[in-house]
């Protein structure tokens, strides 16, 4: 199941800024090897399920993954064919923001060529350009 | 000890963001020197140098001598700042070392073998911890720490606690902290129909951490 909040204090949020460039989440934390985003972003929940499933699937059952995002902020939609006005639409998808440097995946456990082909084909599933980065200095980071 | 590492530094006289901006513009990294005797220096690298030296060593705080204006200074490389989205490094500290004190540094760690757990029952080797904590004279400051995880099945760790060093080393790092451990392979995952839970996940919606009540009192009707 994609990743939404169990709770949240209120139901839709405005779309706020997506300005600058990330100043946190910027260095691998946990994996040796890492997918960093070289854009600005919402990514879905779905996109990161799918990007997680990719991942899984390539590594089968090898490796250790780390999602560094989480999807917090609901995005609204209204129904189609509906005036405008009467009030905001309904909560439809979850979205992570993400900003020009912020690393989206770890991985660690594999090696250097699985890791590169798993985030391969994750990145496929996003809609923005990356960068794989490792601990030992290939890529960057 | 690994070999000397000479870094060549000249000294700049402008300080500030902006001027740190136009420095990086112009090829070099903004770095400062920190003297034992609580003075600093400013100092600017040459970036390319910089960065291939950097690259040719593991350790993240390295003993350099730091060349500048004909003199020579012994000082660990104590923090690199570096450019969330490039990589690119943006400013460099050094501190000058008394050779006769011991100091506290950090040393990477780097893993050693193949455990028994991951070639024999197709378990995840996972380092914890990168780096730990050492005292020790500047003299003897080493690259990295080689740690043999051969011996590791599943479930078992190496702690900080593992790690023999000689008697010129102190670790800091407490005793308890892992360093590497090898987990069990993930379980194979039952795969539903996509577009089953797709349409579920549309109207799954989060609980309300402000009760509905008290929101109704203050015609909070938006929420229902």
């Amino acid at each position: 199941m994609p990743l939404m909040p169990k709770r949240v204090k209120y139901r839709k949020v405005q779309r706020g800024s997506r300005a600058g460039i990330a100043t946190s989440n910027t260095q691998l934390a946990q994996g040796d090897f890492g997918l960093k985003t070289l854009e600005r972003a919402w990514i879905t929940n779905v996109q990161i399920e799918a990007c997680r499933v990719s991942i899984n699937r390539h590594l089968k059952r090898r490796g250790k993954l780390w999602i560094r995002i989480f999807p917090d902020k609901p995005v609204s939609k209204k129904p189609i064919e509906v005036r405008m006005g009467k009030g905001k639409g309904n909560p439809e998808f979850w979205v992570a923001v993400v900003l020009p440097g912020t690393i989206l995946f770890e991985l660690a456990g594999v090696p250097d060529g699985l890791a590169r082909e798993a985030f391969r084909l994750a990145a496929a599933k996003l809609g923005v350009k990356t960068v794989l980065v490792s601990r030992n200095g290939a890529g960057q980071g | 000890m690994a070999q000397e590492i000479t870094v060549n530094a000249e000294l700049r006289t402008e300080s500030g963001s902006t001027a740190a901006r136009r420095l990086r513009r112009a090829g070099s990294i903004p770095a400062v020197l920190s003297r034992t005797d609580g003075a600093s220096e400013l100092l600017k690298l040459d970036s390319h140098e910089f960065e291939r030296m950097l690259s040719r060593h593991a350790g993240a705080q390295l003993v350099v001598t730091v060349v500048c204006g004909g003199k020579n200074t012994k000082a660990l490389l104590r923090e690199i700042q570096r450019d969330g989205l490039t990589g690119r490094v943006t400013h460099a500290d050094f501190g000058e070392i008394d050779e006769r004190h011991k100091m506290h540094v950090q040393i990477p760690v780097v893993l050693v073998g193949i455990p028994d757990g991951v070639a024999n029952f197709g378990g995840v080797l996972d380092q914890v911890r990168h780096e730990i904590e050492v005292s020790c004279l500047p003299s003897d400051i080493m690259e990295k720490i080689e740690v043999d995880v051969s011996g590791l099945g599943i479930g078992s760790d190496i702690t900080v606690g593992d790690i023999k060093l000689d008697d010129r080393y102190v670790i800091v790092t407490h005793a308890d902290q892992v360093i590497a451990t090898v987990e069990e392979p993930a379980k194979e995952e039952e795969e539903p129909a996509t577009e089953d839970t797709a349409s579920a996940d549309a109207v799954a919606q989060p609980e309300l951490s402000v009760k509905k009540g008290s929101k109704d009192k203050d015609g909070g009707g938006a929420q229902s």
